[in-house]
């Protein structure tokens, strides 16, 4: 489904990544791991393109999804960010309701009546387990959710696009155990329909929620394979004086 | 000197500076009030002047001051915002930022009798349009923009950038940013800077007296190309009859109500950013 070839990329004078190659299947959860600066954040914001916005940014290699590349140049990039769609670390809600907040993305779609927009909204919240906890307040600010919660929303609100691809950026990285969990359960149940890839700084995680494993370190990788097969390799030292620092 | 004296010093001066400041303007403000309070009526703010402005109203410079600033706002607003938005999000290149803030200081420093030669110069003697006040709004408005441009530059600047972030990220093109994120969370502050430009131009005599403004008479004009009356104008022509009470009577009262209007303005634009 999503294959890079030989793909480099980096920040003016310095590379951050080097020669990537993988081949994501549909369905698959991949979960990224690697130490501090190894370029797992770099891999996957330019999945979406959305490191474009830098000018110093660079790039070659090839980044095929279902045979696109998505880098050509005459792909326009809202087309590509609509089908690979990208949560941060960090919660960002915008300051409007939850249900403006929920439909951002379809906010010029022309295509869809008030009624449907609706209709979309309340599955997407059901989908995300956040309709119970919302339902009576979907017109109140967004801003007045918890931060799990508001973790959920910008799931929903990358969902609701309907991406091919999910992108996460350490989603857990600042929620409780609690949220960590519902998050992880959500990743998991949506996995049939969308192909995940997962950032994260969790072994654990990565080993709890994804089906396969990229182990970056120095914009290299280092391994790629099913959780099995990575974890298992985890007894050469390389590996382990890795998991020790990430 | 030790540290607490230091602080109680700073204090104090500090103190005694605001002080300075509000009493002048309570000053100004008690003088006009007091002046010209006995000349405010409904029929002097609602009837036409008569015998160069010693009888009759304002109702005319009124209308006339109004019509300008509305208009001049008109102008002044879409191209403010245009060259912000260029500036901040269609070309972000910092000599692009540099050429903006040159525009905003070059113009914010323009003495204001300037900008009425230069419209007297390119519109009234050049492109013979005549004494027209919609060629004092496009005066006013180049007025204006420095503020505009100012107050929407520092907003658009002070925007998180991961709403624009998530924004691209939800697959919105650049028009679509600028429209649902960029346009919203600097509303307040463009609207704000609109609001404290129109305070400082409604009271500008300079620039739209040659250009614009009928020293006496003008009614509501029916074309683009005639004068109207002004409140700024129409104090200008009372205090050089000086000598005479009811004149002097009446540039006091005129004063008050451009005064206030002023006032109506800057309170606005307080406001608004405070919303």
């Amino acid at each position: 489904m999503l294959k890079i070839n030989d793909f480099s990329a980096g920040y003016g004078n310095t590379q951050v990544l080097f020669n990537i190659n993988l081949h994501i299947k549909k369905g698959d959860i991949l979960g990224i791991i690697g130490p501090s600066g190894s370029g797992k954040s770099t891999l996957l914001r330019c999945l979406n393109r959305i490191n474009e916005e830098d000018s110093n940014f660079y790039q070659n290699g090839e980044i095929l999804l279902n045979g696109k590349d998505l880098l050509d140049i005459n792909t326009p990039l809202h087309e590509i960010r609509k089908t690979v769609g990208l949560v941060f670390q960090k919660p960002c809600i915008f300051p409007c309701s939850i249900i403006d907040n929920v439909l951002f993305g379809l906010k010029f779609e022309r295509n869809l009546t008030e009624l449907q927009k609706r209709k979309l909204t309340e599955e997407i919240l059901v989908d995300v387990g956040l309709f119970d906890e919302v339902k009576d307040r979907l017109k109140s600010s967004a801003q007045e959710l918890s931060v799990g919660q508001q973790q959920r929303l910008c799931i929903a609100r990358a969902l609701i696009l309907k991406p091919k691809i999910l992108l996460l950026d350490e989603p857990t990285a600042s929620l409780d155990p609690d949220t960590t969990n519902n998050i992880e359960q959500l990743v998991q149940s949506f996995a049939k329909k969308i192909t995940t890839v997962f950032v994260t700084h969790n072994m654990e995680q990565a080993r709890r929620t994804c089906n396969r494993v990229l182990v970056l370190n120095k914009g290299r990788v280092v391994q790629d394979g099913t959780k099995e097969q990575v974890f298992k390799a985890g007894t050469n030292p390389l590996f382990s004086s890795l998991i020790a620092q990430v | 000197m030790n540290r607490t004296n230091i602080d109680r010093f700073f204090y104090i001066f500090i103190l005694m500076i605001t002080a300075i400041c509000c009493s002048l303007l309570f000053f100004i403000l008690y003088g006009i009030i007091s002046q010209g309070y006995s000349s405010i009526s409904f029929t002097f703010l609602t009837s036409p002047s008569k015998d160069f402005g010693t009888s009759g109203g304002i109702f005319y410079q009124i209308i006339g001051s109004l019509l300008m600033v509305f208009v001049a706002s008109l102008i002044a607003l879409p191209l403010s915002l245009g060259t912000v938005l260029c500036t901040t999000e269609l070309f972000p290149a910092d000599s692009s930022h540099y050429f903006t803030r040159v525009i905003i200081f070059g113009l914010n420093g323009i003495p204001s009798i300037i900008y009425g030669l230069f419209g007297y110069i390119f519109f009234v003697d050049f492109l013979k349009t005549g004494i027209s006040w919609f060629v004092g709004s496009i005066i006013l408005g180049l007025m204006i923009m420095p503020t505009i441009m100012m107050s929407s530059y520092h907003a658009i600047q002070a925007i998180p950038s991961q709403y624009k972030e998530s924004a691209q990220a939800l697959g919105l093109n650049t028009w679509q940013i600028i429209l649902s994120v960029i346009l919203p969370q600097s509303l307040n502050a463009t609207l704000s800077g609109l609001f404290l430009g129109l305070a400082r131009t409604i009271g500008e005599t300079a620039p739209v007296l040659f250009i614009a403004t009928a020293f006496f008479g003008g009614e509501i004009p029916t074309t683009l190309f005639e004068p109207v009356a002004s409140l700024p104008t129409h104090i200008f022509n009372l205090a050089q009859q000086a000598n005479n009470p009811i004149a002097l009577s009446n540039a006091w009262g005129s004063s008050l109500v451009l005064i206030s209007i002023v006032m109506i303005f800057s309170l606005s634009s307080l406001k608004i950013k405070n919303l």
